[in-house]
């Protein structure tokens, strides 16, 4: 639900980077597309569903039928019937049907109805039904609107049906077919796709191989996928980008507002998009001159783009307008260096336009973000599916995050690193992928003064270092008010903080680094129990990964986050204790990882170092044991703690 | 920075003549911006805030020179930016209602005011208009070419024709402001009641009687902080300081005077009379299915808190919460019956329907939700309110109904509707009664068998009972008894097994609901030892203190008082003794705010008893008594952490 307070024009400080509409209906329409409507009316009783599709099932489409028709380069149809059993609340977002509209794509129809366990109807749906939703955020405008049918029960199981109409006029791509998400088993699908007899395209199954049949009618061919019978894969936690049964689509060529594009390969699709968006990088004279003095001091070229990204930063903010076409080409340079703001690709576009003021050369280039990594792209079945546009430097490897206030130069971080982006260059597109950040990249790195009194009180000194994707987070806080920069660490700090006498966050300016340093007195920090005193190690910097208990687990384990900790911890022994008990020195090594433990006992100082690795993941499913053991015992050592006597 | 919100309604009677001082220097013209503004590198009182509301000045007047009486809220707001984070301030939205009592913008002008003094008027192309749904329109302000040191005003006129209740001002923001005031000119037809929040008294109260004949009252207020919403508050406009005007007697030349704002008593009967509320439970009612329905359910003979029982499962089942909050209903309760969805209106006007067809005293209880804030019961006007729930009356005895959220017991509302008194609507008894706050009642029976290598097996059984028990319900729809087990006890250790669950779902109102369970802990520990540290609390309220932060500006609110207690049997290992025991403890917060007990007990020489218990006594605590709350979670983490310690014999 939207709640709004009409009383209030502000929002709350602290945005971050936000997705741009390139590749919305890809994004958005996620609910596959349509198909001829079903003649006679159907029931849908639960019990006719067949038992093998109830296991690790929440819900189950018992018909889905979409065809999308293709009626000329820039035109078609899409038409779905979807009709679902939702079995139990964990199904219930099954039942609502979420689309959308835009200047390219209009929904004529969307009914719905909803049927009881044994297929009585309960309820039709009325237009007034659908939530017609959009103003989506205060630093964006766009066309797109939101379309919103929810006919979700409280009585398990029901079934609901919804019948969809929409039209195309201009498309970049055809929908996927999606037939089979995690978590729902499928009575019965069939997507058709209905083309003129001259049109070419390429298809891809996924998780399938299903054949189409094909029949060619006078002017057209008909070719449909059909799938039955499927039952429903369990939804598990880390598992790859695209898990979901479908069949891809790619047109081999493509007409949006009179454009015609040849989308037979990266390399055209780059080109298409490259002549969109070229002929935008105008700037004044004035600006042109400037971006020189900016630059008169710069002496090798990185600093020169260091000084032009630094202005963007300081003088651009991300607010993003968006109208047809618009979602796909970027506003004139000129547009920005007026108005010092817009969306990622007029961003991106202005700062090309600076680059290209002191002869240094720049390509856009269109990315999928999102810090859960991207889906894959297919050369055999290319599909251009980007959200969002960023900026490439060929002669120095860099890349830019044009809509970061705060990223030093060519810091990507989790939203954009390692996944390929489709450079948009005069001689077409190519696929390059953005730097992948090893794990010691993302180093944290902690050494820790720890004094606690006979009552576990403590009062700590810490200088804590954050590299890479680890260290976005300290050098957005930073931008923040004192008290707010106080509340989040002592909230990261694990234990209730009494006073901070020092607290200051320093993030270097032009690399991917940021270093806390606190000096803090605790409540409870050690736990005393009579006449010991236990005292958590670790407890400040703790280790936090752990995999879910799954003796059957079907899909790969993917993870993509890396990074690594190098920490040591000075303990101060308090006065009149002895040291009872430290855990040993232990080493673990694996596929999944290296850590590292270690103690050292002096006289009055209890020293303890931690070193630990984590690649990223990627292993069958036959190996989640594995790794969910090795976090396990990692997890298990890193509770490690000093118990002290009083004398 | 202590807050205290101190809520007290002035009447005002529009005779008086007072001249106004309109000499007041806080007051600045528009684009005229005085050199020390422009200087201003930071806001004195806040220094690190990144922007500051310099002055946010509004008018409301009443105008009835057209065909149509008609509200024109003026607004005039000015702000300057410090750092460059502040940028997104500038992204200005004014929300607009739409719909039968929509409101219109105009005369919108947005200027920006450079460091260096230059006015640049922002142009149309950066203003867009959007509809957000049925409900809201809004306008979005890109005011462009920002730096650190801008200055942005703009100003608009926003007009409506709904007289009832005129423009809430709302004098605190997310930044600092420096000077807000609202004036609101009165026409005599108009008789308004004013209604203050406030923290403190105003630094601008004025009135007066203009030559036209029409009545102004003038409030502002300087210096007002940052509000910036934390962990553990309700919601943060309750503590805005904050006016509104509500209308009491409407006047026309030559026609007898309207009371508007009239007496409870007449208000419940306008209710009873409208279409969209009394009119939906009364006899006339279109709830002929629903009523067929439920009528197969009910058997002869049954006390009315059997059917009231029936009722609210009944409703529950058939009709599902759509997430919105209403006062009327928008369509027939047969129609939310079938469709199988409503508002918190249609629900529970359906309860009520049901209730008085099965010849029961039931009536619509208004309420206004957390969110939407605090009641003003000493004037009788609907707008302070925005949803309903039900009361059924039996001997002297109120029962409460909440249908919105299935599985709540009688007497139990869905947390939102927990908000101080709701106002019965019954024209024979109007009275305010008192909702019921959320208990949060939680407790852990179990048994332990310690092996010696550290791990443990045992039995547990898990109760809750009220709004905390719907809630386990619903999840329960989602997870099995095993998974809820493992998710709820074992969230601490990734490697707990938990099977052999059992749900117990209790028949009678008020009963706890229990899940039983088996659990296996594998050895926390890494390393044989002789000497066995043992952390026999595998599970609690907290285990860790939620108040980490050194500062607090909003009281705490827990959204009822608490209380959680925790019995383990431990059997010790074979082999191993005791080596110490912690002492029992027991502490207390002040005036009776709660308290802690912790024992650990030996039962004979292979058994311990573990017992803690927790209570907070009230619902909120202010921020004086933070650290005391900070203090008192600490302690109950640390009794959750404690060890025993075992050696080896």
């Amino acid at each position: 639900m939207f709640l709004f307070s009409p009383c209030r024009g502000l929002r709350p400080y602290g945005s971050r980077l936000d997705f741009c509409k390139i590749g919305l209906h890809l994004v958005l329409g996620l609910i596959w597309c349509a198909s001829t409507p079903v003649a006679q009316a159907q029931r849908y009783p639960v019990s006719d569903i067949p038992p093998n599709l109830l296991p690790n099932a929440s819900a189950v489409y018992r018909n889905h039928e979409t065809t999308f028709r293709v009626l000329s380069l820039d035109e078609a149809e899409l038409t779905t019937v979807h009709a679902v059993t939702i079995l139990n609340a964990v199904g219930d977002h099954e039942a609502t049907w979420r689309d959308y509209e835009s200047s390219f794509v209009k929904v004529k129809s969307l009914e719905g109805k909803l049927y009881d366990a044994k297929g009585e109807t309960l309820r039709s749906s009325k237009k007034s039904d659908i939530k017609d939703y959009g103003g989506f955020a205060d630093y964006e405008f766009s066309d797109v609107r939101n379309k919103i049918l929810d006919l979700s029960s409280n009585q398990y199981p029901y079934t609901v049906e919804f019948k969809v109409k929409k039209t195309l006029k201009g498309f970049f791509s055809i929908p996927p077919f999606e037939v089979q998400p995690l978590g729902v088993s499928v009575e019965r699908a069939s997507c058709s796709l209905i083309v003129p007899k001259d049109y070419g395209f390429r298809w891809k199954g996924v998780h399938t191989n299903v054949q189409p049949t094909t029949a060619p009618d006078k002017d057209e061919v008909v070719w449909t996928w059909a799938f039955g019978q499927l039952a429903a894969r369990p939804d598990e936690m880390y598992t790859p980008k695209d898990m979901d049964v479908g069949v891809l689509i790619a047109p081999n060529q493509v007409s949006i507002e009179k454009r015609v594009g040849n989308f037979e390969d990266w390399n055209h699709i780059g080109q298409f998009f490259y002549d969109l968006n070229k002929g935008r990088t105008e700037l004044s004279e004035a600006m042109r001159t400037q971006a020189l003095a900016l630059t008169a001091q710069a002496t090798t070229r990185r600093d020169k783009i260091e000084a032009l990204y630094r202005h963007l930063q300081q003088t651009c903010r991300y607010i993003s307008i968006q109208i047809g076409l618009g979602g796909w080409q970027t506003l004139d340079a000129q547009f920005v260096e007026t108005k010092k703001y817009g969306d990622c690709k007029a961003l991106s576009n202005y700062m090309k336009a600076l680059l290209a003021a002191v002869d240094i050369p720049s390509y856009h280039a269109v990315i999928y973000a999102g810090d859960e990594g991207a889906p894959p792209l297919h050369d055999d079945v290319p599909i251009p599916a980007f959200n969002h546009m960023i900026l490439y430097v060929p002669d120095e490897d860099l890349w830019l995050e044009c809509t970061s206030r705060t990223n030093p130069v060519g810091h990507l971080g989790d939203f954009t690193s390692n996944r390929q982006a489709l450079l948009l260059t005069p001689e077409g597109g190519r696929l390059v992928r953005t730097p992948s950040p090893s794990a010691q990249d993302n180093l944290e790195s902690a050494h820790i003064t720890l004094d606690v009194d006979a009552e576990g009180q403590a009062t700590i000194q810490t200088r804590f270092l954050a590299m890479g994707e680890r260290h976005d987070y300290y050098r957005h806080l930073n931008t923040k008010e004192r008290k707010d920069i106080e509340k989040a660490v002592a909230q990261e700090v694990g234990v209730s903080v009494i006073s901070f006498k020092k607290l200051e966050i320093a993030a270097a300016p032009d690399t991917a680094q940021a270093v806390l340093r606190y000096d803090l007195s605790t409540g409870s920090y050690g736990t005393r129990s009579g006449k010991r005193l236990f005292v958590p190690l670790l407890k400040l910097h703790p280790f936090r990964r752990s995999l879910p208990m799954d003796d059957e687990r079907k899909a790969d384990l993917v993870m993509r986050t890396t990074y690594a900790y190098a920490d040591t911890i000075v303990m101060r022994i308090p006065l009149g204790h002895t040291l009872e008990s430290i855990p040993n020195s232990k080493t673990l090594e694996s596929e999944f990882g290296r850590y590292a433990l270690s103690f050292q006992k002096g006289d009055s100082l209890l020293t303890v170092v931690r070193h630990f690795s984590l690649p990223p993941v990627s292993v069958p499913a036959s190996r989640y044991q594995a790794a969910r053991q090795f976090y396990l015992d990692m997890g298990k050592l890193d509770m490690a703690q000093a118990v002290l006597v009083r004398e | 920075m202590p807050l205290k919100t101190i809520v007290f309604s002035l009447l005002l009677f529009f005779s008086n003549y007072i001249f106004a001082q309109k000499n007041d220097n806080r007051y600045q013209k528009w684009g005229q911006v005085s050199d020390q503004d422009l200087a201003m590198t930071s806001y004195a009182l806040e220094p690190d805030a990144p922007a500051v509301v310099l002055h946010d000045v509004g008018t409301t007047r009443i105008d009835d020179s057209g065909r149509e009486i008609s509200v024109v809220h003026s607004r005039f707001r000015r702000f300057k930016i410090f750092k460059v984070e502040a940028f997104d301030q500038s992204l200005l939205s004014i929300y607009l209602r739409s719909g039968r009592s929509g409101e219109l913008i105009n005369g919108l002008q947005v200027q920006h005011i450079t460091p260096d003094g230059r006015i640049e008027k922002v142009s149309t192309d950066n203003i867009f208009s959007d509809k957000v749904n049925e409900y809201w329109k809004v306008k979005k302000l890109f005011v462009p070419n920002l730096q650190a040191g801008s200055i942005v005003e703009y100003r608009y006129e926003i007009t409506s024709t709904y007289v009832f209740s005129l423009y809430d001002w709302f004098f605190h923001d997310e930044l600092p402001v420096r000077w807000s005031e609202i004036t609101t000119h009165v026409r005599p037809s108009f008789d308004y009641r004013l209604l203050i929040r406030a923290h403190k008294r105003f630094d601008v109260e004025e009135k007066g009687d203009a030559v036209d004949g029409s009545a102004w009252v003038r409030l502002g207020m300087a210096d007002l902080y940052a509000m910036k919403k934390e962990p553990f508050m309700t919601s943060l406009d309750q503590y805005r300081t904050h006016v509104r005007f509500q209308l009491h007697t409407l006047t026309w030349p030559g026609r007898p005077a309207q009371k508007i704002m009239t007496t409870w008593e007449n208000s419940a009967r306008e209710l009873e009379q409208r279409v969209d509320f009394g009119r939906q439970y009364d006899k006339g009612g279109n709830f002929n299915k629903a009523w067929a329905a439920f009528e197969a359910t009910l058997a002869p003979g049954e006390t009315p808190e059997a059917v009231a029982q029936k009722a609210l499962d009944f409703v529950g089942e058939h009709v599902r919460w759509d997430g919105s909050y209403r006062l009327f209903s928008d369509k027939d309760l047969d129609d939310a019956f079938l469709r199988k969805n409503g508002s918190t209106a249609e629900i529970n006007l359906l309860l009520v329907a049901l209730l008085q067809k099965a010849d029961l005293d039931a009536v619509p209880v208004l309420v206004s939700t957390r969110n939407h804030g605090a009641t003003y019961e000493e004037y009788p006007f609907m707008e302070q309110f925005n949803s309903v729930v039900a009361l059924l009356r039996h001997n002297d005895k109120n029962i409460l109904l909440d249908g919105s959220m299935p599985y709540l017991p009688l007497n139990q509302l869905a947390l939102s509707h927990c908000n101080g008194r709701g106002w019965i609507a019954d024209h024979k008894k109007p009275n305010w009664i008192d909702l019921p706050t959320p208990e949060l009642n939680l407790a852990w029976i179990g048994d332990a068998a310690l092996q010696a290598d550290g791990s443990a097996v045992g039995h547990m059984s898990l109760s809750s009972t009220g709004l905390y028990a719907a809630d386990w319900r619903e999840e329960l729809n989602q997870k099995s008894p095993a998974e809820f087990a493992k998710k709820f006890f074992g969230e601490h250790y990734p490697d707990m097994i938990c099977d052999s669950a059992t749900v117990e779902i209790p028949e009678t109102y008020g009963k706890p609901l229990k899940v039983n369970f088996r659990y296996q802990v594998p050895s926390q520990n890494a390393d044989e030892a002789s000497l066995l540290y043992v952390s026999p609390i595998f599970d609690f309220f907290v285990s860790e203190n939620p108040f980490k932060s050194p500062r607090r500006d909003f009281p705490v609110n827990f959204t009822g008082p608490t209380r959680a207690s925790y019995v383990l049997s431990l059997a010790l290992p074979e082999g191993y003794a005791v080596e110490e025991l912690p002492p029992s403890s027991r502490s207390a917060l002040p005036e009776q705010g709660g308290n802690i007990l912790f024992s650990c007990q030996k039962q004979d020489e292979r058994h311990v008893q573990i017992l803690l218990k927790m209570s907070l006594a009230r619902a909120e605590y202010g921020p004086e008594l933070y650290p005391t709350l900070q203090k008192y979670f600490d302690l109950v983490a640390e009794k959750v952490k404690f060890k025993l310690v075992l050696k080896k014999v």
